[in-house]
This record gives C-alpha cells, structure tokens and sequence, in this order.
C-alpha cells in the first residue's frame, strides 16, 4: 500500500493557509496591481505628461524620460525602452525581469518552507495529535520522508505556478501595449524572451537548493523533532554558539562559512557564471556529496527522534 | 492460541521516579481486560509502552513485536484511544476518512460511513468544531471500522457525561467486540465497565497488585458481612480489607474457603470497586 499520496494531501490539509492561500493571494495580489496600472496609470501618466513636458523644457537630460512618459503606462515605457535596444539587450532585459518577477514569491516561499519544516514534527507533540498519528500504521521514517517530499520539492512547485502565473501575465500586458503601436509583438516581446527556459532555471535552481541546502532542511527537521520548547531558539542559537565557539576558540570560520553557503539561497552561486553553469559545476563536487551527507545522518536523526517521540 | 501482549519484567523511569516497576501480565485473545488504578497509578504508560508510543526496560511482544521497534507494524491490527481526544483540531471529518482508508490496509470506510451517519457529527466540519463527545464518537466510529486483533482505550469516557459513557460501552460491545477481539480498558471509574470485563489487572504505584480472570474473583475474594459478636474470629482469618456498614464490618478475604466464612456471616462476591479499595489500601 503506497501511503505517500494520502500522507502528502494530509499536510495539505493541516498547512492549506501557507501551501495554497498565500500564494495565490499574493500571486491574485500582483496580478491586480499589474491590471490595475495598465488601467488606470494608462490615463493617469497622460495626464502627467503634460505637466511634466512644461516643466522640464529645455532640460536635455530628463528629456529621455520626457519622451518616454509619453508612453500610456508602465507596459509601453517598457516597451520603448526595450525597442530602443539591441536583440541581445532586449533578451537581456526582459529575461530578468521576468526572473525578478519571481522574486517576491520565491522570498515567501523560503520562510514559508523554513517554519513548515521547523514546525513539522513539534506541532504534533504540543497538541498530543502525535498519539492519534502513531496510532496508525505509518513508519516514523515514511512519515518524516512525507514531510520532506512536500516541503522540498510540492510546496516550491505551487510557489512556482505563481511565479510562472505572473509571467504569462507580464508578457501579457506588454502585449496588449504593443497594440495600436508599430511595435511588433513578436519581435520586442516573445522573440526574445525565452520563457520557458527561465521556467526550466527556476526548477533546476529550486531542485538543486532543496539538494544543496539539505544539511539547513535536515537541521530543521530534527530540531523539530527534539525541541521541547521555543524550537526557533534551538534552531538558530545552537549554529550561532558554534559559529562563535569557533571564532573564539580557533579564530576560523570554516564551519560558519560552510553554514552560509548552504542556507542562503544565493551565495552559492558564482556571480560570473550562468544560474545553470553554477548548477552543473557545483552538482558532482565534493561540497555537494557533503551536503547531502550531513543532510542524511540530521534526517536519519530526526527520524530516529519521532520513533522516541512522546507529546509534551 | 498465543497471547496477544505478552509483557515481561517491564519498567520504566523517569528520573527517579518508577511510572513501571517489574511489571508482568498477558493479555489472551478475547479477552477484555480492565487496567484499573487511582490516578497516576501507572495505566497510561503501560498502554503507551504496549502501542510503541513509549520507550521502556524490560521484555514485551505485543502480536509477537517488539512494540519499542514495530510500531507501525502492530498498529496494523492494534487501535488505540487515548483519553483526551488526541484527533487533530484543523481534520475535517471527510478528510479523515480519506486519510485513514489510504493508509489503513484493514479500514472499511463502508462501515465507517454507517456508523457516522448514526451520530450527529456532520462530515464537512472540522474536530475543532466538535463536541468533547462527539470527537470521541468521530474516533470510536473511526476505529471501530477497522479490524483489529487487539483494541486499547485509555480511559476513553473521561469528561463526557453518563449519557455518552453508557451508549460508549454499548456500542462497543454490541457493534465491535466478537471473540477474535481483545479489549484492554484502563479506567478508575471501575463500575461502569465492570460488567463488560473478563479480566482484571489492578495496578498501584507502577506495581501490578492483581491479575486474576473475572469468573475466578468470587473463588478467590469473599466479603463477608460480620457481626459485632464474630469479629474476634473474623480476624483471626486475616481480611485483606474491612470497613464498617451499619453497625457491621464488611471485609474482604483473599483465598479464605467459603466454608469457614459462612459461619461468620453473611458471605458475598465482592464488587470490584470495594476489591480494588481493599487492593488499594494494601
């Protein structure tokens, strides 16, 4: 009997606020504002110029955005800008901001994934629901498997149907501005995007973190299936103690700089290099095999931890 | 038949403090047995280290398990109801049902449906939204479709009142109990499941203080109803327990025959109320 399906949807259940009203009041949230500055900026930015092209007469260097602000709304004074460029600046342009674009969602995501998984095995010890939940056939090692499954790769999923939602729509809308103008649609919009491959980087870049910061999961995971109390304290001092036990002690930062670069999302990565080069370099090299070995023996622990688990 | 918990020289401590001290027993298949002490006594944690949900010292086989290594594979054919509903606030009713039929190889969700729709607990509202009583009823209908070899409540009646205590225990012995099944109840409201019990273990202080089939009580313990004039030789008997009724002594005689009591007065089976205070008191 495969139990993973049924033990999923039941994290769904209990986590229904963070894993699928937040990001779709947030993804419902940007896609309102965009609509709305397409609307309503459009008449009111028209209005605007005219002011502003009496006032800066004569200026030659705001003379730029003058020209521009003759532009309906935000859409076209992108739109112009982005004709204005080469090819290879406009694939430029507007592929970060669509990668920006997910930016808002994917932050959210982070905190959202940190206090699940903090949480996940701690909750059920504080509302005694840990006998309910042990009384039932499920290993300790399925159940914590379960949690990992949903928090490392399901929930990352969702935030990125939003991301992908808020997308669609940017392109959308610029779309719309391009109408009635001699802009050409294809040529300074979808030409140069290349939206799916931004999906396929953002996919490999949250798969490849969920490996990469595995020993952060895994550290989270068992904290919260030893705290006995307050498990956010747990959860930052003991790495902070060590941090400056370290510092103190041998005056090195190996084990903080290793910390680091295994938590925050970016600072692995190599600014010179492609999100997907840094990927595929860092994929088969020692620190990754360290990673995802620290990260097994904390999840081996926190497994071990439910098996003793009682309520509290 | 093998026994279906076998507990061996079981112990466990906190600190300093013994919860279970060389604790002994089997639990036969078919049988219902009443775990009954006083507060504090030691019930919980014997029903936790028999379900897994506690480590302990000592041997145990529970279905032929180690409980402190195979609980999930014991809670294919043991339930448990703890005192408290244990039932998570935010699951929804439906969703239970969803959960436990995927997860559960011996559920049947027919049955479960049947037994809800026969309480007044709606199938969209979530546990949080129940009655005290309801829960139980929701996770009595939940575990009584599932067909186990062993069933434990720990105290499940606790803070419901006399109208869902007594319909409890019906249900669960006319709808669930057959002879395949063995119930373990623990309880220090020993009246109202004394009826139902083929068993009795009482236990004190993390010490078994009694272990004896129900049907075997009245050879072993008489109360005997004595007279002012035949106390002298009562004593001489050694009860185990006596207090006084209306000018009389009622007292309590562990392995005293029959027939040197009737003389002394009138002689009766013990409840197990007063057995258990005089077992208390010892």
């Amino acid at each position: 009997m495969n139990q993973l399906p049924v033990l999923i949807r039941r994290e769904f259940w209990e986590h229904r606020n963070t894993f699928v009203i937040l990001p779709a009041v947030t993804t419902g949230f940007f896609l309102l504002m965009m609509l709305l500055t397409l609307l309503v900026s459009g008449k009111a930015a028209g209005d605007l110029n005219v002011d502003i092209n009496v006032d800066i007469q004569g200026d030659q260097d705001i003379a730029f955005f003058s020209d521009s602000m003759q532009a309906d709304n935000i859409y076209a004074f992108a739109l112009y800008q982005l004709e204005g460029r080469s090819a290879q600046e406009r694939a430029r342009y507007i592929n970060a901001g669509l990668q920006a674009l997910g930016g808002p969602l994917m932050g959210i995501l982070w905190f959202v994934m940190f206090f699940y998984l903090l949480d996940s095995l701690y909750d059920e010890r504080r509302d005694r629901s840990i006998l309910f939940w042990k009384s039932m056939p499920v290993s300790d090692a399925m159940t914590v498997i379960s949690k990992l499954v949903t928090g490392l790769w399901l929930l990352p999923l969702i935030y990125l149907l939003g991301v992908a939602l808020l997308q669609i729509a940017a392109m959308t809308m610029l779309s719309i501005a391009t109408l009635g103008t001699e802009i050409s649609m294809w040529e300074t919009v979808w030409g140069p995007a290349s939206i799916f491959s931004n999906w396929l980087q953002y996919l490999g870049a949250l798969l490849f973190y969920s490996l990469w910061a595995l020993p952060f999961f895994g550290w989270l995971i068992a904290v919260s299936a030893y705290a006995k109390s307050v498990p956010l304290v747990w959860v930052i001092g003991v790495p902070l103690a060590l941090t400056i036990i370290e510092r103190v002690v041998a005056d090195e930062t190996l084990f903080a700089d290793w910390m680091w670069d295994h938590i925050v999302p970016i600072s692995f990565l190599d600014q010179e290099q492609s999100v997907t080069d840094n990927i595929w370099n860092l994929l088969l090299s020692l620190q990754m095999v360290s990673a995802l070995m620290v990260g097994g023996v904390l999840i081996a622990i926190a497994i071990w931890l439910r098996g003793k688990a009682d309520e509290i | 038949m093998s026994e279906v918990v076998e507990v061996r020289n079981v112990s466990k401590h906190f600190g300093d403090f013994a919860a279970l001290d060389d604790v002994s027993f089997n639990i036969s298949p078919g049988s219902i047995v009443g775990l009954i002490g006083p507060n504090g006594a030691g019930k919980t944690t014997t029903l936790k280290s028999i379900l897994g949900l506690t480590d302990f010292d000592g041997d145990m086989r529970v279905l032929g398990e180690d409980p402190r290594s195979g609980r999930h594979k014991i809670m294919e054919r043991v339930c448990f109801i703890a005192d408290v509903g244990v039932l998570p606030r935010w699951l929804r009713v439906s969703d239970a049902l969803d959960y436990i039929q995927g997860i559960h190889p011996r559920f049947n969700r027919d049955r479960a449906e049947f037994m809800l729709a026969e309480t007044k607990i709606p199938k969209r509202s979530k546990v949080k939204e129940l009655s005290k009583g309801m829960v139980t009823q929701l996770h009595l209908a939940l575990v009584m479709a599932i067909e186990v070899d062993l069933l434990v409540l720990d105290e499940p009646t606790l803070g419901l009142d006399i109208l869902f205590r007594k319909a409890f225990y019906d249900r669960l012995l006319n709808d669930y109990f057959d002879n395949e099944t063995s119930i373990i109840i623990s309880t220090h409201q020993v009246e109202e499941i004394e009826s139902l019990l083929t068993h009795l273990l009482f236990i004190n202080g993390g010490r078994i203080v009694l272990d004896c089939p129900m049907d075997e009580i009245d050879e072993i313990y008489s109360e005997v109803l004595v007279p002012p004039i035949n106390l002298t030789q009562a004593n001489a008997l050694g009860p185990i327990h006596s207090r006084d009724i209306l000018g009389q002594k009622a007292m309590i005689f562990e392995n005293v025959p029959r027939e040197e009591l009737k003389t002394l007065g009138e002689l009766h089976a013990p409840s197990v109320a007063d057995l258990f205070v005089a077992k208390m008191h010892r």
